[in-house]
C-alpha cells in the first residue's frame, strides 16, 4: 500500500526505574495513511505518549530504551537511522505538538525567534526571511496581529495562543506527519474546539497525516478518522471511528465508551471500569485486561468454563473479527453493542 | 502589622513635605548603598593615575601650558579607563529607571566614543611609566591632582604621620601616603578578582554544562575530578602552591581561578540538570535542533541568572584569597601595593600607628561586604519569586502631589 506514510511495527519501549524494569510499550503496531487522522486513545499511563515519543526517538532523552520494533517512514527505519539523518526528519518531515503549551516554549526567547529558528535550521533561510515567514505562519494559524506577536515572549500570550505558536512551529516546514500529543488537554473547551478545527483545516490544506494522542473520546469522535485503542502498553483494537464507537469489539473499549457521562440519561452514579490500572512493574498474565473484564465474569457466570482460563493464561493477539476491524480479545464475538447494553 | 491606611497617610504627609519620592525597602536601601561603595571603589581604582599622582593636571609656566599628569600615563591607565566606561555602560543599561530616556541614549553614545578613544590610547601610550623628570614643586601656576602623592613617593616630612589635612589617611612607616597606596592597590585587587572570576566562570560553565547535559560516563568521571579539587581547602592549596612558585600576577590569577571553579561547575550542573527536563528542551529536539544548539540556545541561557549571582560571590571570594595571600607575603611580587600587603606592612606598627592597618582592613571589609550585597540584590532581581517585600505591608504606590496613583 503506497498510502501508508508511517508504519509502526512491534514497537517495545522500556524504562529502567528504581523499582525495576518498566515495559511501558510492549509490541505496538499501527499505520498512518496519507491525509488521515488516527486517534490513539487509552487511559493515562497506558503508553500512548511513550509510543508517540518513540517515533522520533525522543524517549531516549528521557531515559527510555527502545527494545525492539521498527518505525518505517519514507522507506527508512527511523529507529535505526543515524542521529544526524534523524535530526533532519524531526521538525521537517515529522513534526510534533506537545501537551502543555505553557512549558513547551522557551521562556527567554520571543516566540517569533523560536519559529524562525526551525525555519533557519531546516530550510536554511536567512534571519530576515525566516522572520517574514514566521509572520506568515502566525497569520495562517490565526494569531491576530502577527507582526506584533512575533516579538512577544511566551508569558505574554494566553494558553490557546501558545498552542497556536506551537502549531506554527510544527507546520513551518510543511511536514508529512504531525504528531499531536494531547494538544488540547491543557486548554479551555472553547479554545479546544478552535485548536482542533485549526489542525483539521491545516490538515486538509496540506494533506498531512495526523497522529492524535488523547484520552478524550469527545475529541476522537470529532476529528478522528480511525481509532487505535491501547491498554497497558499493548494495542487492543483498531478500526474506523464509527465502527469502534458503535460496535466495540474489546471489553476495554466498551468500558471506555460507556463511562462517558451522558447529558440525556437520567442522573445517577457515573459508570466506570472496575478496578484500577495495573502496576506497570507487574502486569497481569495472559490478557492484561482480564482482572477488570466484565465479559470474562459474564462468561463465567454463564458457566462457559474454560473461557475464563484462557483469558488469564494466553495473551490474545489482534485478530480481524470483522473486516479491517481487529481486536485483541478471545471472546470478541460475545461482545454486546456499546450503545444498547451497558456494562455492569 | 500596621494598618495600610496609616502607612498611606504617612506617605502622603511625607510626600507633601518632601515632594514625590521613591520609598525603598530597608533591604533595598542597604543594597543601594553597597552599589554606591562598589561604584566608588571601581571609579577610584580605574582613575587612580588621575586622582592620586604627584604630577599636576595642568601647569602654566612662563606662558607655556603643560599637562604633566597625562605624560605619566601608560597603557594600563588607558585600559583601566576603558574598563571603567564599559562598567558604567553596563550600569546604565541595567538601571531600572528611565530605561528609554534620551539622556541615556546620549550618555551611551558618548561613552562608546570615549571607549574607542581610550582603546586607541592604549596603543599610543608607552608600556612602562617614564622616569620622573619634573619636580613636584615646580614654579608657576598648576592644578594638582586631588591626592598629590605617588603611591611609592616617600614624604620626608611625614613618617607614620596620623591622618591630617595633608595626608588624609596618614602615611605608612616609610612615609608613603596611605590613601594613594590604597587607591592604586585597589587596581590589583579588582584585576585579580575579576580575571580569576572570569577563569572560574568559564571553566565552571564548560564543565558544569557538559556534565549536566550529556551525563553518563563523562559526568561520572568529571565529577570525580571535581571532587578531588574540592578535597583541598582552597586557601591552603594556594599557600602551598605559592610557597614553591615564584609569585606573579598571572600565576595568582590563574591559581585563584583554578581553585574557585568547582563551586560554579556544581551550580551550573545542577541548573542544567533541572532545565534539561523542561518540555521546551524536548520540543526543541522534536523540531530537529542539534544537541549542541539545544545546550547553547535552550539550556544555558536559563542558567545565566544563578551563574551571575554565583560569580559575584566568587568575585568577593577571590578578593579575600588575594588579600590573604598578600598578607602572608605570598603571591604577588614584593612591592606591589595591594590591600593585603598594606595591611601586612602596618601589622608591626599596630601599637603606635594603628591607622596603617585599620584603613586597608576597613576598605577590604567594605568592598567585600558590598560585593556580597550587590550579589544579593542581583539574586533578588533575577528571582521574581524571592520577594522580600510583602505587597500588603509595603504598597507599591507612587505618590505625587499628595495623591496615590
Amino acid at each position: 500500500m503506497t498510502d501508508v506514510v508511517l508504519k509502526v511495527k512491534d514497537l517495545a519501549v522500556s524504562f529502567m526505574s528504581e523499582l525495576g524494569l518498566v515495559r511501558a510499550v510492549d509490541g505496538v503496531d499501527f499505520e498512518l495513511r496519507r491525509g488521515e487522522t488516527l486517534a490513539l486513545v487509552g487511559e493515562s499511563g497506558c503508553g500512548k505518549s511513550v509510543t508517540a515519543h518513540s517515533i522520533l526517538r525522543l524517549v531516549e532523552h528521557a531515559g527510555g530504551r527502545i527494545e525492539r520494533g521498527s518505525v518505517w517512514f519514507n522507506g527508512a527505519d527511523l529507529l535505526k537511522m543515524p542521529a544526524e539523518a534523524l535530526r533532519r526528519v524531526r521538525g521537517n518531515r515529522i513534526a510534533m505538538i506537545f501537551q502543555e503549551p505553557m512549558t513547551a516554549l522557551n521562556p527567554v526567547f520571543t516566540v517569533g525567534e523560536q519559529v524562525a529558528e526551525v525555519i533557519r535550521e531546516h530550510l536554511g533561510r536567512k534571519r530576515k526571511e525566516a522572520r517574514a515567514q514566521a509572520i506568515d505562519l502566525f497569520a495562517r494559524v490565526g494569531i491576530p496581529d502577527p507582526s506584533q506577536r512575533v516579538d512577544h515572549y511566551p508569558h505574554q500570550l494566553s494558553g490557546g495562543m501558545k498552542q497556536r505558536v506551537m502549531i506554527a512551529m510544527a507546520l513551518a516546514c510543511s511536514p508529512l506527519v504531525l504528531i499531536a500529543d494531547e494538544p488540547t488537554t491543557a486548554l479551555d473547551v472553547t479554545v479546544q474546539a478552535q485548536i482542533l478545527d485549526l489542525i483539521a483545516s491545516l490538515q486538509r490544506e496540506q494533506g498531512m497525516a495526523v497522529l492524535l494522542i488523547t484520552h478524550d473520546l469527545g475529541v476522537v469522535a470529532e476529528v478522528g478518522d480511525r481509532v487505535s485503542v491501547m491498554y497497558c502498553g499493548r494495542m487492543v483494537e483498531h478500526g474506523t471511528a464509527h465502527e469502534v464507537f458503535s460496535e466495540p469489539l474489546h471489553p476495554y473499549t466498551h468500558g471506555l465508551i460507556s463511562s462517558i457521562p451522558s447529558l440525556t440519561a437520567p442522573r445517577g452514579q457515573l459508570r466506570a471500569i472496575p478496578g484500577g490500572v495495573p502496576d506497570p512493574l507487574d502486569f497481569p498474565s495472559g490478557c492484561r485486561f482480564h482482572p477488570r473484564c466484565f465479559l470474562k465474569t459474564r462468561l463465567e457466570t454463564a458457566a462457559e468454563s474454560g473461557g475464563s482460563r484462557i483469558c488469564s493464561e494466553v495473551s490474545p493477539s489482534l485478530r480481524e473479527w470483522r473486516p479491517s476491524h481487529p481486536a485483541a480479545c478471545h471472546f470478541a464475538e460475545h461482545m454486546p453493542p456499546a450503545a444498547k447494553e451497558p456494562a455492569p | 502589622m500596621t494598618d495600610l491606611k496609616e502607612i498611606t497617610a504617612a506617605l502622603e504627609e511625607r510626600a507633601a513635605v518632601q515632594g514625590p519620592r521613591r520609598i525603598l525597602h530597608p533591604r533595598r536601601r542597604l543594597h543601594q548603598a553597597a552599589l554606591w561603595i562598589a561604584d566608588t571603589v571601581i571609579l577610584a581604582s580605574a582613575a587612580a593615575t588621575l586622582i592620586a599622582s604627584s604630577a599636576p593636571w595642568v601647569r602654566i609656566d612662563q606662558g607655556s601650558v603643560e599637562f604633566p599628569n597625562f605624560r605619566t600615563w601608560i597603557r594600563a591607565d588607558a585600559a583601566w579607563l576603558a574598563a571603567l566606561w564599559v562598567y558604567l555602560l553596563v550600569r546604565i543599561l541595567l538601571g531600572s529607571r528611565n530605561r528609554r530616556g534620551w539622556m541615556k541614549r546620549i550618555l551611551i553614545r558618548g561613552l562608546a566614543g570615549l571607549f574607542l578613544l581610550f582603546l586607541v590610547l592604549t596603543h599610543l601610550l608607552p608600556d612602562r611609566r617614564p622616569p620622573e623628570r619634573v619636580s613636584v614643586f615646580a614654579e608657576g601656576f598648576s592644578i594638582q591632582a586631588p591626592i598629590p602623592f605617588d603611591p611609592d613617593h616617600t614624604d620626608p616630612e611625614a613618617f607614620r604621620a596620623p591622618p591630617s589635612r595633608r595626608h588624609l589617611l596618614g602615611t605608612d612607616t616609610q612615609g608613603r601616603d596611605l590613601l594613594s597606596r590604597l587607591i592604586h592597590g585597589g587596581r590589583v585587587s579588582l584585576l585579580v578578582a575579576f580575571c580569576s572570576t572570569l577563569i572560574a566562570v568559564s571553566l565552571g560553565l564548560l564543565f558544569g554544562a557538559v556534565c549536566g547535559f550529556f551525563g553518563g560516563l563523562v559526568d561520572l568521571l568529571l565529577m570525580r575530578v571535581l571532587e578531588i579539587f574540592l578535597c583541598f581547602p582552597q586557601l591552603f592549596l594556594l599557600i602551598l602552591v605559592f610557597a614553591y612558585l615564584p609569585g606573579s600576577l598571572l600565576a595568582v590569577v590563574a591559581m585563584i581561578g583554578l581553585v574557585a571553579w568547582t563551586s560554579i561547575a556544581r551550580l551550573v550542573r545542577a541548573e542544567v540538570l533541572r532545565i534539561k527536563n523542561h518540555d521546551f528542551v524536548l520540543a526543541a529536539r522534536a523540531l530537529g535542533c542539534p544537541s549542541f544548539m539545544v545546550l547553547i540556545r535552550h539550556v544555558l541561557p536559563l542558567s545565566v541568572g544563578p551563574t551571575l549571582v554565583a560569580a559575584s560571590f566568587c568575585f568577593a571570594g577571590a578578593m579575600i584569597s588575594e588579600a590573604s595571600l598578600s598578607f602572608l607575603g605570598l603571591g604577588l611580587p614584593q612591592g606591589t601595593p595591594t590591600w593585603g600587603r598594606i595591611l601586612f606592612d602596618g601589622k608591626g606598627a599596630l601599637d603606635y600607628a594603628p591607622w596603617i592597618s585599620l584603613f586597608p582592613g576597613l576598605l577590604l571589609f567594605l568592598a567585600i561586604a558590598s560585593i556580597h550585597f550587590v550579589g544579593e540584590r542581583l539574586r533578588d532581581a533575577l528571582d521574581p519569586r524571592a520577594r522580600v517585600i510583602a505587597p500588603e505591608i509595603m504598597p507599591s504606590v507612587s505618590i505625587s502631589k499628595g495623591r496615590i496613583r
